[in-house]
């Protein structure tokens, strides 16, 4: 069965792995001669390295599967790198769902350096599991322009400093109190982190929209499928932030457009 | 940009290893037909010398300026090739070494998609090389003084062995005198020995020496820079000072925590064990013909969790103090486990009964009860009442006097000292060694040292004993010419960064901290402190600070080229 699967779809897979457990246990598997599907690569020092929006930047390159593979917990070489990879890919998985992608397309592994079967074990249910999901998006019923839209959306939202900060916030906010002193239970939390989600979304897409071509309101509106009236007072919020501006006015409609940051 | 990339890919056939198992031709010409490649070679081992040589030859002739070796792990051999590039006038940093022996060659299912993988592979190292910088590993010159926070035993065992080494040191102390703790006990753990005279003894020694200074009253207010280069600020009644210093031991000790309204203590006949070693530095009352001290007095309870250690000891060095003195005192000893461990305790404990010292057992959920008796009466004016579980038979002890062994909890301000210094702390307020259980005396800043009680509950020689491998710690930091950071460390670009402190949250190491200065209230990075794991980079909401090595472009790059 899983053979047939295989032959029909290989997914095309991600793994980031740390240095000191997801690396070495390769190491050791790979010295061991043990059969392993066909996963590439990413070598960083700590799980707790990869960016929120590079797990995103993964799926828009066309991966159908990411993984992180990390130390075990409280076996982090750096503490608490891999609890924050987890609270950072638990968001991102949120926010797939969202948008309609399979969140089991991230996953994330803890294991230890020494135990290659772990590794092995891990590979082969991730693969298998992505495999049975399918292509991204066709399997997810997300037509490909749709798609890279969305993902590019998530992308904006996740390099944006709400989410990123709320990511990071998880940690201190879910085990303690907040800033006053009151313990906020989970579903409070995350049901306030959904919210700011949702509208840093709708806002990311506006973005997006304008991002190739300078466009009106009504045009933004439909290609994103969002009342004209909350358009028109996002892009009033985001020509205030100077991220978008006025390029011209065709046919009487304002043509806004995505001020393109150059990179350094 | 991509025209002005030299790059040289190598790879390696480890005797057969690879090259039995993958196309090492069909590799040679992919790698030759990606960006940026200017030479492809194979060899049966690069990690040889005949091999590095052909590594360092290439490089020299082609003029690359980028290596990448298709071999075995870098987690092995990527100091090797890195020293073959430095050999080879070539930052050693420009290096990607892609593991296909391992993860290709032997974990494929045949020489088809083997040579597929460790193709794929490639691509993704080569488009990371692409993208590498030469890279400096931070350096500092360290400081060749050091702060010492608390003359206590701990802190001045420190400062001596520091000392003893060349270092300056500066101690600064709270209270107007030296000694801490020592002040409080009549004679020292584990023998007779008198505080006074050994406290007057180490600080004739160290006030010989002109390379330590004294700040009394005095308290360090922040702590900036790293390790090697800290500048401290001492506050004391004159004002701040800024003193600067190579690193820090904090060696504020413990306090007692009184146990109050526990067995009815009074302090004038329910004393605690520092009463009882004042009284007999001023010589015990003659009236008093019997001592009851009761152990784990408010110690192992829900307040305090933990066993205090040293106060068993402590009872039962007085219990032979006193039998030594005064034979026909009756000293009893109630106890609930009497912890002992050392040959010396051992002999101690044998001793003190053999001169006739009593020793009861309670137990937790029934402890012993301390009685007043009645006025008028003959007896002496106390009476413990305990059931002894050694014999299991309920005694009645009258006595004059009534020890209470007390436990040593953390300071009340720890916890802004903690804050200050950036240490952690744990669950009942010490702070904590960074890898408790495999590396003892590393603490999360390099730089920064903790010994004493302010670590947990020691007796005098654990102390000193603590104090004198910080000491070597330090030595062994300080005494370099020059102190090495990792060459991958995060940088912040000041002008995203808001100053929002979630990097300073994230870092276990200190390496990171939201600091004011002229500049402004920017996060700062020490990059002689950072490891290099990135977390911080990864979690900025601005995405203001970058990582050395594995920056957000190298990622990225890797990311797009993983196609198979």
């Amino acid at each position: 069965m899983k053979g047939d699967l295989m032959k029909e779809f290989e997914p095309r897979i991600l793994a980031f792995l740390c240095n000191w457990a997801g690396y070495a246990a390769y190491d050791l598997a790979g010295a061991k001669c043990l059969r392993l599907p066909p996963i590439l690569e990413v070598r960083v020092m700590c799980t707790g390295r990869v960016d929120p929006s590079q797990l995103i930047e993964a799926l828009l390159d066309g991966c159908d599967g990411v993984m992180l593979v990390g130390c075990r917990k409280g076996e982090c070489r750096y503490e608490n790198g891999n609890y924050y990879a987890e609270r950072r890919i638990y968001w991102v998985r949120k926010a797939l769902e969202h948008v309609g992608i399979r969140p089991e397309r991230l996953h994330c592994n803890w294991i230890g350096a020494d135990d290659e079967q772990a590794f092995k074990s891990a590979m082969e249910e991730f693969n298998a599991k992505v495999a049975s999901l399918g292509r991204l998006g066709e399997a997810d019923g997300v037509e490909k322009g749709e798609l890279e839209s969305r993902l590019k959306t998530l992308k904006e939202v996740f390099s944006g400093e709400r989410m990123r900060w709320l990511a990071g916030k998880d940690l201190e906010m879910s085990g303690g109190t907040d800033v006053f002193g009151n313990q906020v239970s989970r579903d409070v939390f995350e049901n306030e982190v959904m919210d700011i989600f949702r509208s840093e979304y709708e806002r990311s897409r506006i973005l997006v929209a304008s991002g190739d071509a300078a466009r009106s309101v009504a045009e933004i509106a439909r290609m994103t499928a969002i009342s004209s009236e909350t358009v028109l007072r996002e892009i009033i919020i985001l020509k205030r932030q100077g991220k978008l501006f006025l390029e011209g006015i065709v046919e009487g409609a304002p043509q806004y457009r995505r001020v393109q940051l150059v990179n350094g | 940009m991509s025209q002005d990339l030299k790059i040289g890919v190598f790879i390696c056939e480890c005797s057969g290893e690879i090259g039995k198992r993958i196309r090492c031709a069909e590799l040679a010409s992919c790698a030759a037909g990606l960006e940026g490649v200017k030479e492809v070679q194979t060899h049966q081992a690069y990690c040889m010398p005949p091999g590095l040589d052909e590594i360092k030859k290439a490089v020299a002739r082609q003029g690359l300026d980028r290596v990448v070796v298709a071999g075995c792990s870098p987690r092995t051999h990527e100091t090797l090739f890195m020293r073959a590039l430095s050999e080879a006038n070539l930052n050693p940093y420009m290096l990607e070494v892609v593991n296909i022996r391992d993860h290709a060659a032997n974990v494929a299912a045949n020489e088809e998609a083997a040579t597929r993988r460790a193709s794929a592979m490639l691509k993704v190292g080569v488009a990371r090389v692409g993208k590498l910088a030469p890279l400096e590993n931070a350096s500092v010159k360290p400081e060749k003084g050091v702060v010492v926070i608390g003359a206590g035993l701990a802190g001045l065992s420190a400062a001596k062995e520091l000392v003893a080494r060349g270092f300056k040191v500066l101690a600064v102390e709270k209270s107007d005198v030296a000694g801490g703790m020592l002040d409080r006990y009549y004679t020292m753990l584990p023998g007779p020995h008198k505080t006074e005279e050994f406290l007057r003894k180490m600080l004739v020694d160290l006030n010989k020496s002109p390379k330590v200074e004294f700040a009394f009253g005095a308290e360090v207010t922040s702590l900036t820079g790293g390790t090697g280069a800290y500048e401290v600020t001492v506050r004391d009644r004159g004002g701040e000072k800024k003193v600067s210093a190579g690193a820090v031991v904090v060696a504020t000790g413990a306090e007692e925590l009184l146990p109050e309204g526990l067995f009815g203590f009074n302090g004038r006949d329910v004393i605690t064990q520092t009463g009882l070693e004042s009284l007999l530095r001023s010589g015990l009352d003659p009236l008093i013909k019997s001592i009851a001290m009761i152990q784990c007095a408010g110690g192992r309870s829900e307040r305090v969790p933990y066993c205090s250690r040293t106060c068993c000891m402590t009872a039962v060095k007085n219990a032979l103090w006193i039998k030594e003195q005064r034979p026909f005192v009756e000293v009893s000893i109630i106890f609930r486990d009497l912890y002992a461990g050392g040959p010396i305790q051992e002999r101690d404990i044998r001793m003190a009964a053999e001169k006739r010292t009593k020793f009861f057992r309670y137990e937790k959920n029934n402890p012993p009860a301390v009685e007043k008796e009645r006025e008028g009466s003959v007896l002496p004016p106390l009476k413990v009442v305990v059931r002894d579980i050694l014999t299991n038979t309920k005694k009645e002890l009258a006595c004059d006097l009534v020890v209470l062994s007390n436990p040593l909890v953390p300071r009340r301000d720890s916890a802004k000292l903690a804050e200050i210094l950036g240490l952690p702390r744990d669950r009942h307020g010490f702070l904590i060694d960074h890898y408790a259980r495999v590396k003892p005396s590393h603490f999360v800043e390099r730089g920064v040292f903790v010994c004493g009680n302010v670590h947990f509950p020691l007796s005098p020689y654990e102390c000193q004993v603590q104090a004198y491998g910080v000491a070597s710690r330090i030595a062994n930091l300080l005494l370099k010419e020059e102190l090495k950071g990792s060459a991958f460390y995060s940088e912040v670009d000041e002008s995203k960064c808001v100053a929002c402190g979630l990097c300073e949250d994230t870092c276990s190491f200190g390496a990171i901290k939201v600091i004011q200065d002229e500049r402004g209230k920017k996060a700062r990075s020490s990059a002689v402190n950072c490891l290099g794991c990135g977390t911080c980079a990864a979690g900025c909401p601005m995405q203001a600070i970058g990582m050395r090595h594995f920056t957000d472009g190298q990622i990225s790059s890797q990311i797009a080229a993983a196609v198979f």
